[in-house]
């Protein structure tokens, strides 16, 4: 298992999903990536989760029950422990403007449209972490960043 | 008016005047009216009169303009207030000889006539009453069907919104359990579970294939929906269509020379950049390209032309040839409808659902353009589409932001 660079913790991420199916398929792909992952399977939970464990970045389905995706970023942004991590959204929507909204809005580190090739997940994950330790530069030109 | 036993039609008349002698005569003169039955009732003050309007509903109003309460100009302010601001009121006003400016007034209140007394002859009056209900009859019926439009409108702007929304959700609800299927089949692809065997690695690529395909199948029914209902929109931008093409080539270039397809990219030196919605189109090119790539055998070949288009020039052309299995002619015509398939029985050319070429031909539409498809059976098929330079782009400036319905 990996165990990241020495003397670093395990980060941690936190996937809110209602799909149990792919929170699960999620999981075992970041666990092989060397990370701790926890799931929510709702909104509410994602919440709670989120605020008792705050993960070093959370995966974030858009439509949820709950509440829904967009509701869990407002709740991170509104707490000072939970504000400042990073945020990915992932949707199976296709309605325009959601990426935008996701960035420029949200000021998510990225934006999935399911379905997605994991090594996209996992490359944008370590741009955010790698981005979180050092000197921040934004990830997406556009995005207002925070 | 009602229909009556004698078979005649029943016309009640309000006769609003305050002298006994001229209400006697309107009466006459109105009901030696053919064909109808005329009921009366006389009245002498305006309060009387807008009472029994209220109470009776006549088919129409004669009034005098002098009368002892109020003036006839304001009890037809008041018969107006009755009826509503724009709807047409069955009346017709008798006023003094040399009184034109009242007639005016009249009519702008909303009468449908005026007769000068003293000069009006019976006929004229009854002329004048009769002409008053047809019209106020034939306005009513229009205003009832302009209203029965309008509410067939509203409903079917509501149902396609519903249908709208339905395919929205039916796309995310498709898209939803086949993106854990095709996760969980990629963990076992890339050996997370452990090393595969050769047949179990195989059978999982095909797998997933179908599931990538099915993602596909699920965009281009919500591309055919959001069509369907008028949700298209064109965002246009100055672009070159010559860059556009190249990028899609390249992008392609891969999977070409992976089935041993030689891919070539032709653009004309020069061409203008134009107004075009950037992703509609190279979604066009994608498709046609996928399409060329999907039926030309190996060792076959796949070109990719830009040039300028037209006698003069008006237009810029992006065609895509290959040197496929081609299509027969009586299919020519009909391959970019909606789900239309070539014959199921066991030839090779399959054009799967049929949607890609539809959207294609829609997005071409939406930019005043033209698409065809020319073919010879076994020599390939040719597919190409025209983006006006100049006219049409300037029609799509004012669209832009817009729905284009």
């Amino acid at each position: 298992m990996l165990q990241g660079n020495q003397g670093e913790r395990v980060r941690t991420i936190l996937i809110i999903e209602d799909d149990e199916k792919l929170a699960i398929a999620l999981a075992v792909r970041l666990k092989a990536s060397g990370y701790q992952v926890f799931a929510a399977y709702d909104a509410l939970a994602g919440v709670c989760q989120a605020v008792r464990r705050e993960p070093d970045l959370i995966l974030l389905d858009i439509a949820m029950p709950l509440g829904g995706g967009w509701s869990v970023a407002e709740r991170m942004k509104s707490k000072a422990n939970t504000a400042a991590i990073p945020i990915i959204f992932i949707t199976a929507s296709k309605e325009p403007g959601l990426r935008e909204k996701a960035l420029e809005k949200y000021g998510a580190v990225g934006f999935l449209e399911k379905p997605f090739e994991a090594s996209d997940l996992i490359s944008m994950i370590h741009k955010a972490l790698d981005d979180s330790t050092g000197v921040s530069s934004p990830l997406f030109m556009g995005s207002s960043g925070r | 008016m009602k229909g009556t036993h004698s078979g005649q039609t029943r016309v009640h008349i309000l006769i609003v005047d305050a002298d006994p002698a001229d209400r006697e005569a309107s009466q006459r003169a109105i009901a030696g009216w053919p064909d109808r039955e005329t009921v009366f009732s006389d009245v002498d003050s305006a309060e009387e009169a807008l009472r029994l309007y209220r109470a009776e509903h006549p088919d129409c109003v004669v009034l005098d303009y002098q009368l002892p309460d109020r003036d006839g100009l304001e009890l037809l302010r008041a018969l107006q207030g009755e009826e509503g601001a724009s709807a047409p009121l069955p009346a017709v006003m008798l006023t003094g000889h040399g009184n034109e400016s009242v007639a005016a007034e009249a009519l702008k209140l909303g009468a449908q006539d005026y007769c000068v007394k003293g000069r009006i002859t019976p006929e004229g009056l009854r002329r004048a009453v009769a002409r008053a209900i047809e019209k106020v009859m034939m306005l009513r019926k229009i205003e009832e069907q302009r209203r029965e439009l309008e509410s067939a409108n509203r409903d079917l702007r509501r149902m396609n919104e519903e249908i709208w929304a339905w395919y929205r959700t039916l796309a995310h609800e498709l898209k939803t359990p086949l993106s854990s299927a095709r996760e969980l089949l990629a963990i076992q692809l890339d050996g997370l579970n452990g090393p595969l065997t050769e047949e179990q690695f195989q059978q999982l690529t095909l797998a997933k294939e179908s599931c990538n395909q099915m993602a596909v199948l699920i965009d281009d029914l919500f591309d055919a929906a959001r069509l369907d209902t008028g949700k298209m929109t064109i965002k246009a931008r100055p672009a070159s269509m010559g860059d556009m093409a190249s990028r899609v080539v390249n992008s392609m270039a891969a999977a070409a020379a992976d089935k041993g397809i030689h891919l070539k990219c032709e653009v004309e030196p020069g061409l203008p950049r134009i107004l075009v919605d950037e992703h509609l189109i190279t979604q066009v090119i994608t498709n046609l390209l996928n399409n060329a790539l999907k039926f030309t055998p190996k060792g076959g070949e796949v070109v990719v032309t830009v040039r300028a288009n037209g006698k003069r020039q008006e237009s810029i052309l992006v065609s895509v040839s290959d040197t496929g299995c081609g299509i027969e002619k009586d299919h020519l015509d009909r391959i970019f409808d909606r789900l239309y398939q070539t014959s199921s029985d066991g030839s090779l050319c399959n054009i799967g659902l049929g949607l890609g070429l539809a959207i294609c031909r829609e997005s071409v539409k939406l930019h005043n353009g033209e698409i065809w498809a020319e073919s010879e059976p076994v020599k390939g098929s040719t597919f190409s589409f025209t983006i006006p330079m100049s006219r049409g782009t300037e029609q799509l400036a004012g669209d832009a932001p817009g729905e284009s319905r």
